[in-house]
């Protein structure tokens, strides 16, 4: 027990340390080298450097590298293996979009990767039914749980802080399960992604000084999606992170497809005077900030604490549902 | 608290109502149909997926109606437009 505590200490700092770093190194090169974005919902829309991306993921891939072989866990090689083909795919999106039908796609090669590394044993442990034997179907769940978290995480990554906060808030309470499980390797690799995050939440917090790019947000899905996987918490973390699907499936639902951010007509929301608000037009798509801010107009940081919010009531409810409601 | 934050709380919980429910009926096939055989394990997963999948169609046009209902009841006004 006491190794596992000091291999999760290990994890959090070298992951922390080196994101850190990271991000003082990479942010001056971004502006220098031009790539910047405009942040649209702020008065006079700001140029943000954009992607941090490579930032988070080189020190999520350390950290988890430098503990699997300490710990001595295959798993692990597998989780930085696939959540770097996700980086990769985002990193390409970031440098010249992919289409919107690409994205999808190429985001099962992370899961095909993971699942050829051997990290996985197809036995999820699913709420009222106990731990199931998937042996045939489990695969293509898998490629499914990989292309809906990453454009799950993508979709939340729309305001300053919205997507690391929410993604604290919805995970956390999913430790717990993780040690009463016993999957350390799952574990240590949350803490890894927890470190890799902070210092990029600290920049990305409203007001942002950086943005994270399809770079980090993929890379965040997948990771989630391999960490699920590895720990048989596959539902958990679909349960957990319901607050990213209701927003991925409400646009998906209401533009009736498959597009990208930049390429949906109307807007969901509209923004005046530091306000955001639903937009008023019935044909607008559905997102989670529409919702949020569908009766009045609200500023961003209280948009941002609202989802945060409701991330860590769906956090509990899946924690709940794992020692209530789970036969083991 | 505004009707926002109740529908987006709202929009949470029945999500997760429905995948319990889901998994219910997988439970419910898996009692009455048991686990022997690739054909019966399949169908017992492609029912509970296409249960899962009309039971999000349902919660998206519940959803829909309620936010537009909202919408047209609240303070909406014009701006640039954002994500």
């Amino acid at each position: 027990m006491l190794t596992w505590i000091f291999l999760a200490a290990l994890a959090l700092v070298l992951s922390l340390v080196a994101s850190e770093l990271f991000h003082r190194a990479l942010i001056p090169r971004l502006i220098e080298r031009g790539y910047v974005s405009e942040d649209v919902h702020k008065p006079g829309r700001p140029k943000i450097p954009e992607p941090a991306g490579p930032a988070v993921y080189l020190a999520f891939a350390i950290s988890v590298m430098v503990i699997s072989h300490l710990a001595g866990s295959a798993a692990l090689e597998g989780v930085v293996a696939s959540t770097g083909l996700a980086f990769l795919i985002g990193l390409l999106d970031d440098l010249s979009p992919l289409g919107p039908k690409t994205k999808p796609l190429l985001l099962v090669l992370p899961a095909l990767l993971l699942a050829v590394s051997g990290a996985i044993v197809p036995r999820p442990y699913l709420p009222i039914l106990g731990r199931a034997r998937l042996y045939y179907t489990y695969w293509i769940v898998l490629a499914a749980m990989f292309t809906v978290f990453s454009n799950g995480v993508n979709m939340m990554d729309a305001l300053n802080g919205m997507m690391p906060s929410s993604v604290f808030a919805s995970t956390l309470p999913l430790v717990p399960v993780l040690i009463a499980l016993g999957s350390y390797a799952g574990l240590l690799s949350l803490i890894s992604l927890y470190g890799s995050l902070i210092p990029y939440y600290l920049r990305n917090r409203y007001p942002a000084r950086v943005f994270g790019g399809d770079s980090n947000s993929l890379f965040v899905g997948a990771a989630l999606a391999s960490i699920a996987s590895i720990s048989n918490t596959e539902a958990f973390f679909a349960i957990s992170l319901l607050p990213f699907m209701v927003s991925g499936f409400s646009i998906l639902a209401s533009i009736g497809g498959l597009l990208e951010r930049r390429d949906i007509k109307i807007r969901p929301v509209v923004v005046g005077e530091g306000v955001i608000r639903a937009n008023p037009d019935g044909k607008a798509p559905i997102s989670l900030i529409a919702v949020l801010t569908c009766q009045e107009g609200k500023t961003e940081p209280r948009i941002v604490r609202e989802v945060v919010a409701i991330s860590l009531l769906s956090g509990i409810l899946s924690s709940a549902t794992f020692f209530l409601l789970t036969p083991r | 608290m505004d009707r926002g934050l109740l529908l987006a709380i709202y929009s949470v919980l029945s999500g997760w109502i429905l995948v319990l429910g889901s998994l219910f009926l997988i439970k419910v096939l898996i009692v009455n149909l048991g686990t022997e055989g690739f054909l019966v394990a399949l169908t017992e997963v492609v029912v509970g997926f296409l249960a899962l999948g009309g039971a999000l169609y349902l919660w998206y046009l519940t959803m829909r109606a309620l936010f537009l209902k909202v919408k047209s009841s609240g303070k909406g006004h014009g701006g640039p437009g954002g994500t």
